[in-house]
């Protein structure tokens, strides 16, 4: 049985969003994109991920006009392999309590976003998600600081094959 | 793991193995301040909306307050004013892939989950269905967190 992959039920990341934008701002491209969340990027650095809940919570939600997407988002950055079975990511979400996580290729680029979203998706069309190549958790981890020269907000990102 | 590994369908495990059954639901006369207060004291992200007999019509979610501040609304502004209407829910016999595929494809984060009467017993929400994966794939995984 082929094991389901990360690259496999990921939605390619088409928005990022900038640090200094507002959060109004932000709250409107994500709407628009019909999207729960994006990876933020400051001077083409990959900073942290913001969602619409994130936006909405009181707790985070700046007086209204002035607020930032910096001061709203999450600076954790969590971030699985394209490579990686499904099962990795949904480990890591339930560890973490984190409903996305960024999705990096092998060489270091970034490749989208996987989210609660897109694993639930996979399950309504019957995909069976367990993982025959390792038992146990096998997490790789990586050096965000790489991301830096690779991540750029226009082009798609090319896959690194099958 | 002592127990043999086999994972059941998400096709064939009925909502109700799963969702949360201690269910924090509001009634629509309720204010935004306290919907606000009673989110954040149960850390939760959102609640069904029901009537007299239990019955959803509704969600209401932390989104949902940000539209406190519109035009629509006023000072005394209650849930009724800014909930969804529509509240999808799921009978408690219904598979979780039925409920995976309401989440994934309309969008909301919660969905009530009913008893033959139609009342409100559980919500299940993606953390939920996530758990049930991690255990079904023998991660030790506990019930709640």
């Amino acid at each position: 049985m082929a094991t389901v992959r990360v690259r496999d039920v990921m939605s390619e990341a088409v928005m990022f969003l900038d640090a200094t934008q507002s959060q109004t701002e932000a709250w409107n491209l994500l709407r628009t994109h019909g999207v729960s969340g994006a990876p933020v990027l400051n001077h083409g650095g990959l900073v942290g991920v913001i969602t619409r809940a994130d936006l909405a919570d009181p707790r985070r939600r700046a007086p209204a006009t002035t607020g930032t997407v910096a001061d709203a988002m999450t600076r954790v950055v969590y971030a699985v392999k394209a490579s990686d079975p499904v099962m990795v990511a949904v480990r890591l979400m339930l560890d973490e309590e984190i409903g996305r996580a960024v999705v990096i290729n092998d060489d270091g680029s970034l490749a989208g976003i996987i989210s609660l979203t897109d694993i639930l998706r996979a399950l309504s069309h019957g995909m069976d998600l367990r993982d025959s190549s390792v038992s146990g958790c096998a997490v790789d981890f990586v050096d965000l600081r790489t991301l830096r020269a690779s991540v750029h907000p226009s082009p798609r990102h090319q896959r690194t094959g099958s | 793991m002592n127990e043999v590994l086999s994972p059941k369908s998400a096709d064939l495990t009925p909502v109700s193995e799963i969702m949360s059954g201690t269910v924090v639901h509001v009634k629509p006369d309720l204010g935004l301040d306290a919907l606000e207060e009673l989110l954040l004291s149960h850390s939760i992200s959102g609640a069904p909306v029901v009537d007299d007999h239990g019955r959803p019509i509704g969600i209401v979610s932390k989104t949902d307050l940000l539209r406190r501040n519109g035009s629509a609304t006023g000072p005394r502004a209650t849930v009724r004013d800014v909930m969804m209407r529509t509240a999808y829910c799921l009978g408690e016999n219904e598979p979780i892939a039925r409920a995976a595929g309401l989440m994934a494809f309309e969008g909301v984060h919660r969905v009530p989950i009913v008893d033959h009467n139609g009342a409100v017993i559980g919500v299940v929400s993606p953390l939920d269905v996530m758990r049930w994966l991690a255990r079904q794939h023998g991660y030790p995984i506990g019930n709640r967190p």
